[in-house]
């Protein structure tokens, strides 16, 4: 990272940024790229796609860094950033797979999901990839506040501030959060004991 | 408390959130089992979201300023023209205010030609009727004439 900036204030960096200094947009990219690739791997839960929507992401920060107003920390304006490319991607996601779906039902309409209830042992599955299909179901909006509060180590009320939301709503969305993802590994009986 | 009630506490409470009855919740995870999964579970989802992480490669800064230049270059007059919509403006509103003000100004000065023809100078009015064709003493009345205005 450039030494330059190493001493400034993050607000001076952002100034520079601002009026069009490429070594002060350099630095807040290389700051925060891994930061932002994680959160869009934790949410999307899919490392091909990393890299591109990172990209996406700083494309975006810099494109509308005029409309930054120093109001919120710089982290919780790029996350904010983030967390939107991610929740269009899940959506534009949903909608292909919804495509697709509906295409192998008409092709085959015997093609139901079984609605048999085999419980499962953790040997089974490794706990991660249980945990994290877990992770995958839940909704968009509902994950996205469990990662910043378990991944990211945000409080409740940052949380508010990347999402847009009151701190209420916060609260009640990691709750439901942890209950579906208790109801959802339910079938692995032994691995909440 | 019964669970029904205090559950909500609970997701607050693991989170280092609640601000009252800490106690109570604490107290209640240690009899209540689905609970106590509830805190089991905020471990195994903190572990394993903290356990897989990725790195960026290193060019990412290199290939977001190709893209950089390429979405610029890529742009078209339009967006060129909005974004200086405002210098614009001010530009246009300059424009119109200075073609306003040679307007006035003209039409306020061929106003004053007119008025000197038509009333204010009899004498012009004289001059022109003639044709150019005066007397002597058609001069010296109109120089008499005029200084009696004055
Ligand atoms: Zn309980």
């Amino acid at each position: 990272m450039n030494k330059q900036f190493e001493t400034l204030d993050e607000v001076e960096i952002v100034q520079l940024a601002k009026d069009g200094d490429e070594k002060a947009f350099e630095f807040i990219v290389k700051k925060y790229q891994n930061k932002v690739a994680n959160l869009i791997f934790k949410i999307i839960g899919d490392a091909s796609i990393v890299e591109d929507l990172t990209q996406e992401v700083f494309l975006r920060v810099i494109e509308s860094l005029k409309e930054y107003k120093f109001g919120s920390a710089l982290y919780t304006w790029i996350y904010r950033i983030t967390v939107n490319i991610c929740i269009d991607e899940i959506r534009r996601r949903q909608r292909s797979r919804a495509y697709s779906l509906s295409d192998v039902l008409s092709q085959n309409p015997k093609a139901e999901p079984s609605h048999s209830h085999v419980e499962k042992t953790v040997e089974q599955k490794e706990m991660r990839e249980i945990i994290e299909e877990a992770i995958s179901k839940l909704p968009p909006e509902y994950k996205t506040a469990l990662i910043l509060r378990e991944f990211e180590d945000l409080p409740y009320e940052e949380i508010a501030r990347v999402l847009k939301i009151r701190v209420g709503t916060v609260k009640s969305r990691i709750f439901r959060a942890r209950k579906l993802l208790a109801e959802h590994l339910k079938e692995y009986k032994d691995l909440l004991k | 408390m019964r669970h029904a009630k205090i559950k909500k506490l609970v997701s607050e409470y693991i989170d280092g959130e609640l601000k009252n009855n800490i106690e109570l919740v604490k107290e209640h995870i240690k009899t209540c089992e689905e609970c106590a999964q509830l805190f089991r579970l905020h471990s195994l989802v903190r572990e394993t979201l903290k356990e897989n992480t990725i790195e960026v490669s290193p060019y990412l800064f290199t290939r977001i300023q190709a893209k950089l230049k390429e979405r610029k270059s890529q742009q078209p007059l339009w967006d060129y023209i909005i974004g200086f919509s405002k210098e614009l403006a001010v530009v246009l509103i300059l424009i119109f205010m200075l073609l306003l003000g040679i307007e006035l100004i003209s039409s306020r000065s061929s106003v004053k030609i007119e008025e000197a023809i038509l009333s204010e100078s009899p004498s012009i009015q004289k001059v022109i009727s003639s044709g150019g064709d005066l007397t002597k003493d058609d001069v010296l009345e109109l120089t008499l004439s005029n200084g009696k205005r004055k």
